[in-house]
């Protein structure tokens, strides 16, 4: 017994198809390693030079001698960026904004998509060529307007049927975003309606409709059922949304005027370094060129670090799900 | 009877389904309407802008005259964003796919791998990556030579090694432009690859298993369930990079068309982009219209 498993053990081993798929798949995992190596390169290397420039002395940032390694660590460009971006008032109210619109956003753009994709209703076709085009029209093109809407907001014309005419002016408000966002209309709303459709359009109809037969009301059959099975899209969204917000640069700087919000700041920077009180010295431009965009992608990255972990076993956790 | 019952239910339906889909409705009329029709009136008009306010003169298709007779740079660049797509399209979706792919295989590393992976997304933000490529160090690396593999080939070296091997120019020049181009190109799968990810998460891992009962390759397997499984976000993914080329704000049109309105030329930006959104309007219609076609003939094999 022993002796026969033995000599087909030994059989296998020199078998040539054995042998071949070995190699194949020896290939195959180097490939895919130095695939993922370089890749990973390319994605780290702006990370990483943000980093070492940020962290070198300003005095001897233009020494050629110095290529990745700081010789010398100095705090000070980071610590007079934070002055000259006025950061933590301008991240307080950027994290405020983001994070409010994105959960206006999932819920609005989750219930629409999930209507868009599952029911038939008259003018559908029409709407959803609505939908089309709110996400092609750039947003430069009616952002002149947009913020003249914003600045006289009267709700559509519904404000202007009481005496009077009463306007209300959102500008400077968290409502620029948050408002469009409630009613899917906010920043990119239309993309999310089209993700959201695009997954609840493939999961299959049996699990909804066994629930319908069963009296479940199409909301609760929508909570019940849909929203579990697709977690992975919802965490999808949620992270778009909000860099999306953080990174926004043309309406925020339209919208808010007073307190800047971080991106636009990160666009007038040239402009930030000449008029600053900090005295920011011609040659150490470079450090504070560096150290402004690395505090601005701080936060998302430290959230994203952090919540990682969530986010990769939650994906699975669903896969298992469906 | 049953009649009655059939037409209820089919009217209740649609009645949800306008429930569900109000809120855009309601948004579109409050947040969308007005400007989108003030900007299409700037088509066609002459905008003053004065202290009081902007007025506007009904001047016809001045506007669109301008933008295709005396403006010699708008056309060619319109034709120019669109042929780009032609293989920034694939190139990106295909890259985001394979890298999904790698990224959803089980191996040592995983998290940390796709840590770094999931950071496009993260500084998705162009001017970010406007800002560390004018610096001269950083920005020699990203543009002029190709990162790859972990180290950097000079670009001219590629082009000599291309001509010696006798190709033709158009090919060396084609390549070119995409070797010199791919930094940027890796760095826009980031919102491909997380649609993709979450797709391939969304498949039942028992049509894997039943397959591979049934004695089907990993090969196979890829090509019989994950591709059309994943169909709906290879349609998602083809539109979203069509969009997100066009209105990238770096695009040589959305460049004239934010100089314009920068410029206070209201008529001419509107004009632009509008012209520009009909452009992009077609090339989506085009591509679902060949996505329905595809699906209807992959319904018919079954």
């Amino acid at each position: 017994m022993l002796n026969t498993t033995r000599s087909l053990r030994i059989k296998n081993f020199c078998d040539p198809q054995v042998l071949r798929n070995k190699t194949v798949s020896m290939v195959v995992w180097i490939l895919q390693w130095l695939f993922i190596i370089g890749l990973s390169y390319l994605f780290l290397f702006p990370i990483i030079f943000l980093i070492t420039t940020s962290l070198q002395d300003p005095a001897s940032v233009n020494d050629p001698s110095i290529i990745w390694i700081p010789k010398k660590l100095s705090l000070v460009s980071l610590k007079e960026t934070i002055i000259i971006l006025d950061y933590w008032r301008s991240a307080g109210l950027t994290i405020f904004v983001s994070v409010i619109s994105t959960l206006c956003t999932l819920l609005s753009c989750s219930l629409v998509g999930y209507g868009f994709a599952r029911f038939k209703f008259p003018g559908k076709n029409l709407l959803f060529m609505l939908v089309v085009l709110t996400i092609i029209l750039p947003p430069q093109t009616i952002l002149p307007s947009m913020t003249l809407n914003f600045n006289y907001f009267d709700f559509g014309g519904i404000l202007s049927l009481i005496p009077g005419k009463p306007t209300i002016n959102l500008l400077d408000t968290p409502f620029t975003f948050v408002l469009p966002s409630l009613f899917a209309s906010g920043l990119r709303g239309g993309l999310f309606i089209f993700i959201f459709r695009q997954f609840f359009w493939g999961i299959p109809k049996a699990l909804e409709e066994a629930a319908r037969i069963d009296g479940c009301s199409a909301f609760n059959t929508f909570i019940r059922i849909i929203v579990p099975i697709a977690v992975p899209v919802f965490i999808t969204v949620t992270l778009f949304s909000f860099v999306w917000h953080w990174n926004d640069l043309y309406s925020a700087t339209m919208y808010f005027t007073d307190v800047r919000l971080l991106t636009p700041n990160l666009n007038n920077l040239d402009r930030l370094l000449a008029t600053s009180t900090v005295d920011v010295k011609g040659y150490a431009a470079r450090t504070y060129m560096a150290a402004a965009p690395l505090l601005v992608i701080l936060p998302p990255l430290i959230l994203y670090i952090f919540t990682q972990r969530y986010f990769t076993e939650s994906i699975e956790r669903t896969g298992i799900v469906g | 009877m049953k009649k009655a019952s059939k037409i209820s239910l089919s009217t209740r339906d649609s009645w949800t389904g306008l429930f569900f889909v109000m809120p855009f409705i309601i948004g579109f009329l409050i947040f969308f309407f007005r400007p989108m029709l003030q900007s299409l009136k700037f088509v066609f008009s002459d905008v003053t802008v004065e202290l009081s306010g902007y007025h506007t003169k009904f001047a016809g298709l001045k506007n669109l005259n301008y933008i295709f007779k005396e403006n010699v740079d708008y056309t060619t660049d319109l034709i120019s964003g669109v042929t780009e797509l032609f293989w920034k399209v694939p190139i990106i979706v295909i890259s985001a796919l394979f890298f999904a792919i790698i990224l959803n295989q089980k191996f040592r590393g995983r998290i940390v791998v796709r840590a770094i992976f999931f950071l496009p997304v993260i500084i998705s933000s162009g001017i970010i990556l406007t800002l560390i490529q004018g610096d001269a160090a950083a920005g020699s690396v990203m543009s002029g030579n190709v990162a790859a593999g972990g180290q950097t080939i000079q670009s001219d070296t590629l082009k000599q090694v291309l001509i010696n091997s006798g190709l033709s120019s158009d090919t060396i020049s084609g390549i070119m432009i995409v070797v010199n181009n791919l930094f940027n190109l890796m760095w826009k799968t980031g919102i491909q690859m997380t649609i993709f990810l979450a797709g391939i998460q969304g498949i039942p891992v028992s049509l894997y298993e039943a397959s591979s009962i049934e004695g089907a390759t990993a090969w196979e397997s890829f090509w019989k369930i994950t591709i059309p499984m994943l169909s709906p976000m290879i349609l998602l993914n083809i539109i979203y990079t069509i969009i997100d080329n066009f209105t990238d704000s770096q695009n040589a049109v959305m460049l004239q068309v934010i100089n314009n309105s920068q410029a206070v030329k209201y008529g001419w930006a509107s004009a632009m982009s509008w012209v520009y959104s009909l452009v992009i309007g077609a090339t989506i219609l085009i591509v679902l219209l060949i996505f329905r076609k595809m699906n209807a003939l992959a319904s018919d094999q079954y």
